[in-house]
């Protein structure tokens, strides 16, 4: 069973500036890209930094530090590391932001 | 009869430039073979963790691998390039064997520059340039008290902070006047010279290594303060030499690193270059230069790949590093040269944010733990915006909003 943790409203989440949450021990950045909102893990795989204080352009974040890039729909690392960012599963209720992360 | 042979690239070196390379050429859709000759007995590694993770033990090195288990690329390790023919377009390796190519790429890299002065021999005393090396100054480092760090550039200061966070005693001599002198303007130098300090490292500037002595392993150095320093290893730090050698001997041009021309290829049209090894014009430097930097290596290596496939291109990052010590991620971005004027903005001592402006465009700017704001100087910087010192001192405004 996936437990949802509601993390903020759809208004929060600025097109084009990721932001970051924790919900219980997991840090998580989410953001907001044509309207459409994703969440993955917010440490970067490359070196430790936060992907929540890095930039968004279009459906990439980039890392502040180093510049490894993720797509953020699938977590998919484009450029620099070699090790994909986890990605959790997201849902729009009535203008709030749902993610869970335990679901395996 | 013979199947034709695949048209083959050959990549010489297995470092960064490499590695870029070769992921450049398989996403371009290149589908010829990709062989790899790598001098170390390792796949291409990523290198900023030899002088941070690698040495505090925070990661090992198969988590560094800089290209995925299943990339086609044929990888020739422990193998150097010993000799190129350009006419018959062939390259012997150090076994005896040769590869044929129909575009070969140089990328060496460089060597670590070794110490000279008496006592250099002794055990105990180390460079760092490779996975190797990294390995070895990590263990050297649980079983010392006092290092010596000869060289106050990045790699000399990078080792210094892991040092002193693994808690040893850190002694950086370095024989100029200031830190990194060659990278980054005075302002700078003085933070980095301030930061070490108040984390204990005792750091002597204008001060050379005379000797070391020691029976097989070195105990004592000799400085040119008069100082004598009882050591338990020593890291020299004091730049690197480009491998060009074998580019030289092929009777390519070669002036301190290959010379290359905007598309990375060298005198012949066959042999490109890419990396630390390179000499190349530089529209931000408004010259040719040979970069030494991660950055770099990667951006160039593209251009190299695409170059080798033909494909027209324009080369437009701005140049751009790194370093992170203790507690800081400092970015150097674009250049500051002399005459610049340095514009201060926030005025933080813990974390300095300083653009340089020439002309009324921004030539640099290096930033302390300020990445998010740097990343606004550079979108300043590709567009070409005209600024003034007081809007960009002005932090009521929004950096975005000047381009």
């Amino acid at each position: 069973m996936s437990e949802w943790s509601r993390v903020c409203a759809v208004g929060d989440l600025p097109d084009g500036e990721p932001k970051g949450f924790r919900i219980g021990d997991v840090p998580i950045v989410v953001t907001r890209v044509d309207g459409a909102c994703y969440a993955a893990h917010d440490i970067c795989t490359h070196a430790y930094a936060l992907l929540s204080e890095g930039f968004l352009e279009g459906h990439v974040i980039e890392c502040p530090l180093h510049g490894a890039k993720y797509d953020v729909r699938d977590g998919k690392c484009i450029a620099v590391a070699n090790t994909d960012v986890k990605t959790y599963p997201v849902q729009v209720e009535a203008g709030e932001v749902y993610v869970t992360v335990t679901d395996a | 009869m013979n199947a034709p042979r695949p048209e083959t690239y050959v990549i010489v070196g297995g470092g960064h430039a490499g590695a870029s390379a070769a992921r450049t050429l398989r996403a371009e859709g290149f589908d010829g073979r990709v062989v790899m000759v790598c001098a170390e007995r390792h796949r291409p590694y990523e290198r900023p963790a030899l002088s941070k993770s690698i040495l505090l033990g925070s990661k090992r090195l198969d988590e560094l691998a800089l290209l995925p288990d299943g990339m086609d690329v044929d990888f020739e390790l422990g193998v150097a390039a010993r000799a190129i023919n350009p006419a018959s377009r062939k390259v012997t390796l150090s076994d005896g064997r040769f590869l044929e190519y129909e575009r070969l790429l140089l990328a060496p890299g460089g060597r670590a520059r070794e110490l000279s002065v008496p006592g250099s021999h002794l055990d105990g005393i180390h460079v760092l340039r490779t996975a190797d090396d990294g390995l070895a100054i990590h263990a050297a480092l649980a079983k010392s008290r006092t290092v010596l760090i000869v060289g106050g550039g990045w790699i000399g200061l990078e080792i210094a902070a892991v040092a002193r966070q693994l808690g040893r005693n850190v002694v950086v001599a370095e024989a100029g006047a200031r830190l990194c002198a060659r990278s980054v303007p005075p302002s700078t130098s003085e933070f980095l010279l301030r930061k070490h300090r108040a984390e204990g490292v005792d750091v002597r500037v204008d001060c050379a290594l005379s000797k070391f002595e020691g029976d097989t392993a070195v105990r004592r150095a000799h400085l040119s303060d008069g100082s004598v320093c009882e050591v338990d290893m020593v890291v020299a730090g004091i730049g690197m030499v480009p491998n060009t050698e074998l580019a030289q001997s092929a009777g390519l041009a070669v002036d301190d690193g290959i010379v290359v021309d905007s598309h990375c290829r060298t005198s012949d049209q066959y042999i490109f270059a890419a990396g630390d090894v390179t000499r190349q014009f530089c529209e931000w430097h408004r010259h040719s230069v040979r970069l030494e930097s991660w950055n770099n290596a990667i951006q160039q290596a593209a251009v190299a790949a695409r170059g080798m496939l033909g494909l027209a291109q324009r080369r437009a990052d701005i140049p751009w590093f790194w370093s992170d010590q203790f507690d800081l991620n400092l970015q150097v971005l674009g250049v500051a040269p002399p005459g610049a004027i340095r514009v201060s903005r926030g005025m933080s001592a813990q974390a300095p944010f300083d653009i340089f402006v020439v002309d009324g465009t921004i030539a640099g700017a290096i930033a302390v733990n300020g990445a998010r704001e740097l990343r606004k100087v550079k979108a300043l910087m590709a567009a070409g915006s005209v600024v003034t010192e007081r809007q960009l001192a002005d932090m009521s405004i929004d950096l975005q909003t000047l381009r």
